[in-house]
């Protein structure tokens, strides 16, 4: 598995709100030690936040598309453990009325105060703390998978490459879409999405492309795989 | 509603994904979050067919669909499901996170959504709120 970066050590924060208010919102959150990704639109936001771990999603009343309410009821009905709040205008009452009622964690008020903002960090750090324990205990476990599905990997990518060369489009579909679900659990995320691009182009009767840019990903994967062997990645995790 | 102590009834958790490496990965994290839980058994099976078999013999009361499985997918299947038991928790695990994707297994009786690659912190997560909608306990107390 690739190495595992650094965890920040600040709170990592996924805000949704529309351009006007992210200028503000992104100096006050780097006053209070956070880093923070920004999206604009109510779908993004979920689509963000049950793909990748956040500390906390900020989510803007006024968002276009969904709403913020909708999206808060989404994730949690989806099962997201993220704290979520609402980013409500101080000056609409009926606003803040609606958001207390809904699915979100808690409710700040924008601009942005410290006082209302350090708690909130707060909580989503602690929050982190308890993930982080659990995700430390879990790492052996992860670690002897992920040995044993780089292991098998190269038998994957031979089996790939007689396919497409062969023009077994059933066969190539059908590991493409093996590797798609298993690459992203053991460190190669960007295999997944390559996989994903594929699939889309044999959907489409592209199989001429298709095939080009699995042999592509194949040769890739394969000069990762050594690079990981000579850096000594394989002994380490 | 606060879960209960674990029980010794038997209880099976049922995972369905045609990805051998993800559905291993899966069967591993459930076991390890249950491990030293009584009377507990992961049956996995790799379409939606045998999915449906499989619910069908061993009335799991804890599903995971892959979305996108070979015969029949993942909300195919959670449709079959729902005409035959409405209490079953079902997730659905997929690799893509589109709110369309999410919305419509919800409506469709889903009791949650996870995106792969799978993390300990998203699995813990359902299975909590398994616990809590079910009112069983399921994770022994070291991975609490």
């Amino acid at each position: 598995m690739s190495k595992r970066p650094a965890i920040p050590l600040g709170a990592c924060v996924l805000v949704a709100a529309g351009r006007a208010l992210q200028g503000d919102l992104e100096r006050a959150l780097a006053a209070a030690g956070a880093s923070c990704q920004f999206v604009d639109a109510a779908e993004l936001a979920v689509e963000r936040a049950m793909s990748e771990d956040f500390d906390l999603l900020l989510l803007a009343a006024s968002l276009p598309g969904i709403g913020a309410a909708a999206a808060a009821e989404i994730l949690r009905r989806a099962g997201s453990t993220c704290l979520t709040v609402a980013l409500v205008d101080t000056a609409d009452r009926a606003e803040s009325r609606a958001h207390a009622s809904s699915d979100f964690d808690a409710m700040l008020r924008v601009p942005l105060e410290d006082e209302g903002l350090q708690p909130v960090i707060a909580r989503a750090l602690a929050q982190r703390s308890r993930n982080a324990a659990v995700g430390t205990k879990l790492e052996d476990e992860f670690a002897d998978l992920a040995r044993q599905f780089r292991a098998d990997l190269p038998v994957t990518l031979d089996a790939l490459c007689s396919a497409a060369a062969d023009g077994h489009i059933a066969t190539l579909a059908s590991l493409v879409h093996r590797l798609k679900g298993s690459a992203g659990s053991y460190g190669f995320p960007h295999v997944t999405e390559e996989c994903a691009r594929i699939e889309k182009q044999l959907s489409r009767g592209l199989e001429y492309a298709a095939v080009s840019a699995c042999l592509s990903m194949v040769q890739s994967i394969r000069e990762e795989l050594q690079a990981m062997a000579n850096d000594g990645t394989e002994r380490t995790d | 509603m606060e879960p209960s102590a674990p029980t010794d009834r038997p209880f099976t958790i049922l995972v369905a994904d045609d990805a051998g490496e993800s559905r291993q990965l899966l069967a591993r994290l459930l076991q390890r979050f249950t491990r030293g839980r009584m009377f507990l058994s992961i049956v996995e099976v790799r379409d939606g067919a045998q999915a449906l078999s499989a619910f069908r013999a061993y009335s799991p009361r804890l599903v995971f669909l892959d979305l996108d499985m070979p015969e029949m997918d993942g909300l195919s299947v959670l449709r079959e499901i729902r005409t035959l038991d409405d209490r079953a928790f079902i997730v659905i695990v997929s690799g893509v996170s589109s709110a369309k994707n999410v919305n419509e297994a919800l409506a469709l009786g889903a009791g949650a959504f996870v995106v792969k690659p799978y993390s300990a912190r998203r699995i813990i997560g359902v299975v909590q709120k398994y616990e809590k909608h079910c009112g069983q306990a399921l994770l022994t107390h070291d991975e609490e």
